[in-house]
Parts: structure tokens; C-alpha cells; sequence
């Protein structure tokens, strides 16, 4: 089996070493971390990864930002994209641009794997890059339907 | 001469007849039982014409209403009157006399009068009748009301002011009582003060009112002095009246102004209170979602590390699985902190909709079932079926039950335990004045029409010095780690959104029951033509990881 490519862009390098950590002993993920906010559109560009996890609130520039860039761009515009954010009220993430950029799927941190892994799955199956088997297994660790 | 006359013979009827003052004796009916060759004199008519004539025949005609009813008021009052008489001549000409009228008491009474002084009308005149009528003029003139009024309340004399005011000449109102001319309150008002006037013997002032020709209610200030006879005694009262309607039209005006600068300067308070109250909110906001931010990603931090260790196999150590669990719980009560601060600061817009009051509590009451029965608390349900639908944000209302029925649920003892749940229609009491938040235009005022949802227990209860400050922020009485202490402050912060009061009463050891009140939908909004919206209004854009409805009765601070 082909392992899914995950770009991590996170400012707070210890979350996506241990992200990373979680996600490539599951043996389904390759996982590339991206620490500075300004890189993650030109990473995505060189990694073409199957998903990108971004988070919001990054100093230099905001993931909202990162999804205009990468939209703009061919060869990432497809890329699902999963904003992980530890902001909390809807009116709070609605102040940034994120919330013009559509049905982004936003998961509140901290998150615990079982939900993550369900919500990379579903992505990766909309966008047709999912396999039955890992999105099954997902499904039952997760232990409940996403809201989205 | 037919009429009765006096016996001739008695030593002062010949003093009377040889007397230079013209006088004449009167009986009731006016007619001129005696006069003296003097009267004779001053009328230009014969004696003999004079003697058993009406003395109506010889005054003018205009007066003689007025006359007959002073002299019967004479007859009946008795005592010395000093008037003015206006004659008729034999030669034609007119002829005023100042008059002093005395009724002599008999066999029969008579009255006695003596004219002392004469001036022609249109003719030339004494230096004192001048004067006199110069002082006429001044009282006729003077923007006030001047009036006399005799010991019965009569009225003597007015000036043409005081006439003008009450639509009348002066001698239409000479001779009348206050009650023939005002209403009855005012008529005692009036007569009560020169009562006082008299008893007190001096000059008082009053604050007078009455209403005008047009209707107008007037004010005056009055001066009123006691008038004296010769002897002393006390015969009337007169009376000055200035015009303060404009004064006190101004005055009132000045304390209508002021009413409304007091209450301007209230709100303008109330209004100062609110914004610094919303301006520490704000900041409190502000320092909240910043705080979340920079609490949360250590925590998502340290939630991937517990997540990577939780693979590890199980033998790795003995108390491995325990310490991980524990350290799961402690990522989790951190987040629960951090959500109820910035559910607590974040001003969130409510998703209102028309429901049914009873069916949001009812269904409310399941999530604390499990507790309950594990505690043994026995649960009463009273709902009124009259309250209807209000208008409600239903997640946040449930939080605000879930969040009571909590800590009526710790309240209690173990299988004494008691909550009664209660609906009911009610009447907004006395406004709160600790309110905060909501705008004056959505708040309830008092006598509103409320919709009231009680929790009630029978548990420890409240301190009243803990139950002023229930409400505020990280207030709480619970061990560290067991509440927030945002509990109830999240809790009123919700009610006040929805333009609502929560209120809570207490008895230490015998239990505690907050009351919600909400405004009533209108009979319209009830006739069933809103349709209601999905209970789920959930949007879903955020994920909080963990947070589902099981969830939810722990996510609650206690108070």
C-alpha cells in the first residue's frame, strides 16, 4: 500500500515532530513538517502531498493566507486541506481569512489521534485519494461522526 | 304719615331730628320708618316725601339688587357697616354717599343710617374723596386682586381685577360667599385662611390658586390682614393677591428640567457602569482567547505525546496505563478551563428560536438522571402548561439548566435529596440593580409578564454572603479542580443575552432555588404559525475534540 504524503505546517515545531511521531507509526502516512508559515506554500510545491494540515494563527503569516497561495498554484489547488487551530469561538476564527476560503474542515486543538486520523481519512476519501481499509479503520477508532 | 313711627316724645328722637348728619331709620324692608331734616336735606325732597318712602326710590336703580341683599345681610348680621350709597336727588343729579350703616336692636331691628360723607357724581370733590379715589384707581389698576370680606365670608369689596378674573362685575360678586363663586375645596381653602388670618390677628401669607375666566389654573400669592373697627374688634379680612402663575409655571418647569437632568445624569451612570463593565469584559475577552490560544498548544502538544506513549505495549511498566489515564484527564480539565473562560467572556451572538418552554426543560432533565439516581435524590416535576413558547438560544438555555441542576444535584444529601423542577406564569418583581450587559431597551421591567423556570432543592443552602457574590467570576466553594468557578457567571451572562433575570434565594439548611425569568412570547407568536427550527443548530466549523453531548453535564463549572 501506497502511503498517504501529509505536510504538517505548524509553527510550534515540538506538536508536528510528535504529530509526525503519531501519524508514520500508524505505517499509513509519510509526514513532512513545516515550521515557518511564509515556506508552507512553496513545501507544498516540492512535497505535493496528499493532505496538508495547516494551523491558523502562525506568526508571518496566517494559514488563511497559506490556503489563498496554494489555491492560486496548480499543482497544490487540489490539496484537501485540514486547518488545526487553537482558537475556540466561531466569532474569533471568523476575524481571519480562513473563514472566506469555504468548507475548510477545522479541528480544535488539542485533538487526540482517534479524531485526526477520522478526519484525514474522510478528506483523503472525498478527494478520492482514501483506501476502503484505512478509512474503516479509522471509522471505528474514531468512535463518532465529525461534525462538518 | 300711616306708618309706625317711633313714640315722638323720647329725648332722642328729637336729637335724631335736629341733628346736622342726614340720617334715617330703615326697617327690613327697606322703606324709611324715620329720617331726619338733614336726609330731607341732602336728597332735595321734602320731609314728609321722604318719611314712609322706600329708600329703593331714592337710589339708583342699577344698585338696588345689591342693596337689598346687603341690607338684609345687616339685619342678619347686625353690627356697623361702612358703605357707599349712591342717591338720587329730587333736582336729578346724582349723589354718592359714604354711608355708615348700624342695626339697632328693639322691639323690632332697625337699621340706622348716617351718611358722613357726600360727593357728587361728575362734580367736584373733597381733597379726601380724591384721595379715596385715587387709592380707587391704584386698586382697580394694580395688576392684583384686593377684596374685603366680612366676618361671614362675604365679600365687601373687590377691584375690578379680581371681577375681570372670575367673569363678573364687582357688584355681582360684592355680597357673595366664596362657595357661590368657587368650587367647594377652594371656597374652604379660601375661608379656612382668613380664619387663620383672624385667629392669629396679624398679617399672614398663602399660597392661593384658583382657575381664571378661561380656565387656566392661576396661582397667587395672597397677604391677608385682619381689618378692624374703631374699637378694635376685628370686622373682616382683606386681602392682596399677586399673580405667580408665571413663577410657578416657570418653577415647574425648572423641576421638570431637573427631574429630567437627575435622570439623564442616572442613566448616563448606569450607562458609564455598563461600558466599564464592558470594557473589562472585553478585556477579560480578550486576555481569555489569548490565553486559549497560548494554553492550548501546549496542551495539543502534550495530548500527541500521551497518544504516542499510549501505543507503546503494555508491559513497558506496571503503573504505565494509570499514569497515562491520569495525564489525559489533566489535558482535559485544562481545555474545560480554558472553553468555560472564553464561553464566559465571548459575547456570542444566540440562535434564538420560539419553543416550548416545558419540552426544553423536561428534556433537560435526563442528562442528570444517571447522578440522581445514583445519589437517590427524588426529582418533582411542575410544569405549568400556560408558559407556553419563549424566545430562546436551547443550547445555551440547556447549559444554563444543566449547569443549575448540577449544583442542586451537589447540594443535596445523599437519599434525602430533593429537586423539584417548576415552570410557571409570572410578573417581573423589583428590577435588579446589579445588572450588567444587557441593553435597557431588552431588559425586563418590573410588572413584565415572565416566564419562570425554578430549580429548587433542599440542600445546605447558601450563605447570604455567599449569595451575593454566586454569580461572579472564579467565585466558588468547591475544592481546587472540582469547578471553574464560571459556572453561574457563564450562566447569568446567558440569561442576560436573552434579555432575561436570574435571581437566587437561599436558607442555610434548608435549601436553595434559582429562578429564571424570561420574557413571554406574545399570544401571537404562540398561535403555532412559526414552524420550529432543527434542535441541532450545531454548524459544525469547529471541532472540539471530546465534545459531544455526553460530555456536556461535566463541561459545567459549579458555583
Amino acid at each position: 500500500m501506497i502511503k498517504k504524503r501529509i505536510l504538517v505546517v505548524d509553527d510550534e515545531a515540538g506538536f508536528t515532530k510528535l504529530l509526525k511521531f503519531n501519524l508514520e507509526r500508524t505505517g499509513n502516512y509519510e509526514v513532512r513538517e513545516e515550521n515557518v508559515a511564509t515556506r508552507a506554500a512553496q513545501a507544498a510545491r516540492i512535497f505535493l502531498p496528499d493532505l496538508i494540515l495547516l494551523d491558523i494563527v502562525m506568526p508571518g503569516r496566517d494559514g488563511g493566507d497559506v490556503v489563498a497561495e496554494l489555491r492560486r498554484h496548480s499543482q497544490t489547488t487540489h490539496i484537501p486541506v485540514i486547518m488545526l487551530t487553537a482558537l475556540v469561538a466561531r466569532n474569533e476564527i471568523s476575524r481571519h481569512s480562513v473563514a472566506e476560503s469555504g468548507e475548510l474542515l477545522m479541528l480544535g486543538k488539542p485533538v487526540d489521534m482517534a479524531t485526526l486520523i477520522h478526519c484525514i481519512e474522510e478528506q483523503l476519501y472525498l478527494h478520492g485519494k482514501g483506501t476502503a481499509q484505512a478509512s474503516g479503520d479509522s471509522a471505528e477508532t474514531a468512535g463518532g461522526e465529525p461534525t462538518s | 304719615m300711616d306708618a309706625p313711627s317711633l313714640p315722638a316724645n323720647l329725648p332722642w328722637k328729637r336729637l335724631f331730628h335736629a341733628g346736622a348728619t342726614p340720617t334715617y331709620v330703615a326697617d327690613r324692608s327697606g322703606r324709611i320708618v324715620d329720617a331726619n331734616r338733614a336726609f330731607a336735606d341732602f336728597l332735595r325732597y321734602p320731609l314728609g316725601e321722604v318719611t314712609g318712602a322706600p329708600v329703593m326710590s331714592f337710589t339708583a336703580p342699577e344698585d338696588q339688587a345689591c342693596q337689598e341683599r346687603d341690607f338684609e345681610r345687616y339685619f342678619d348680621l347686625g353690627g356697623h357697616y361702612l358703605h357707599e350709597i349712591r342717591f338720587l336727588r329730587g333736582d336729578g343729579r346724582r349723589v354718592t354717599g359714604q354711608v355708615v350703616t348700624t342695626v339697632v336692636e328693639g322691639e323690632r331691628r332697625l337699621m340706622l343710617v348716617e351718611i358722613c360723607e357726600e360727593r357728587a357724581v361728575g362734580g367736584t370733590r373733597s381733597p379726601l374723596v380724591q384721595s379715596h379715589d385715587l387709592l380707587r384707581q391704584i386698586i382697580d389698576k394694580a395688576p392684583m386682586l384686593f377684596f374685603l370680606r366680612d366676618l361671614s365670608g362675604r365679600y365687601v369689596m373687590i377691584n375690578n381685577r379680581y371681577a375681570e378674573l372670575l367673569g363678573k362685575a364687582p357688584s355681582d360678586v360684592e355680597g357673595r360667599t366664596p362657595h357661590e363663586l368657587f368650587p367647594p375645596d377652594l371656597a374652604e381653602t379660601y375661608l379656612g385662611h382668613d380664619a387663620e388670618v383672624m385667629r392669629a390677628d396679624t398679617s399672614l401669607r398663602f399660597e392661593e390658586n384658583s382657575r381664571d375666566q378661561h380656565g387656566k389654573m392661576r396661582y397667587w400669592l395672597s397677604v391677608k390682614t385682619p381689618l378692624h373697627d374703631k374699637e378694635g374688634n376685628i370686622i373682616g379680612v382683606g386681602g392682596m393677591a399677586s399673580d405667580i402663575t408665571e413663577l410657578k409655571d416657570a418653577q415647574e418647569e425648572m423641576n421638570n428640567l431637573n427631574h429630567y437632568l437627575e435622570s439623564a445624569n442616572r442613566e448616563l451612570r448606569s450607562m458609564q457602569d455598563q461600558l466599564i463593565q464592558a470594557e473589562k469584559m472585553e478585556s477579560v475577552g480578550r486576555l481569555a482567547a489569548g490565553v486559549a490560544h497560548e494554553v492550548k498548544n501546549p496542551l495539543a502538544l502534550i495530548l500527541m505525546g500521551l497518544e504516542y506513549f499510549s501505543q507503546l505495549p503494555e508491559d513497558t511498566d506496571p503503573n504505565f496505563r494509570e499514569i497515562l489515564v491520569e495525564m489525559r484527564k489533566a489535558v482535559r480539565r485544562a481545555e474545560k478551563i480554558v472553553h468555560g473562560l472564553v464561553d464566559f467572556s465571548a459575547s456570542r451572538q444566540l440562535e434564538i428560536q420560539t419553543v416550548d418552554v416545558n419540552r426544553v426543560v423536561r428534556e433537560t432533565l435526563p442528562f442528570i438522571k444517571h447522578d440522581r439516581l445514583r445519589k437517590g435524590v427524588e426529582l418533582v416535576e411542575d410544569f405549568a402548561p400556560e408558559v407556553g413558547r419563549v424566545r430562546l438560544d436551547v443550547q445555551k438555555f440547556e447549559q444554563v439548566l444543566l449547569n443549575l441542576l448540577i449544583n442542586a444535584l451537589h447540594a443535596v444529601e445523599e437519599k434525602t435529596g430533593r429537586l423539584r423542577v417548576w415552570t410557571r406564569v409570572g410578573v417581573m418583581p423589583e428590577g435588579d440593580p446589579i445588572e450588567t450587559g444587557s441593553r435597557a431597551a431588552e431588559r425586563l421591567r418590573k410588572g413584565d409578564p415572565v416566564v419562570m423556570v425554578g430549580i429548587e432543592d433542599n440542600g445546605r443552602g447558601i450563605s447570604p454572603q455567599d449569595l451575593d457574590r454566586i454569580f461572579d467570576p472564579f467565585y466558588t466553594t468547591k475544592a481546587t479542580g472540582e469547578g471553574t468557578g464560571l459556572g453561574l457567571s457563564i450562566c447569568r451572562k446567558i440569561i442576560e443575552l436573552h434579555g432575561g433575570r436570574i435571581v437566587a434565594r437561599s436558607e442555610p439548611g434548608r435549601g436553595t432555588t434559582m429562578t429564571i425569568m424570561l420574557r413571554m412570547v406574545g399570544r401571537t407568536a404562540e398561535g403555532g404559525d412559526l414552524v420550529e427550527k432543527p434542535r441541532d443548530k450545531d454548524g459544525g466549523l469547529v471541532v472540539q475534540s471530546g465534545e459531544r453531548q455526553d460530555d456536556q453535564e461535566t463541561d459545567i463549572g459549579g458555583r
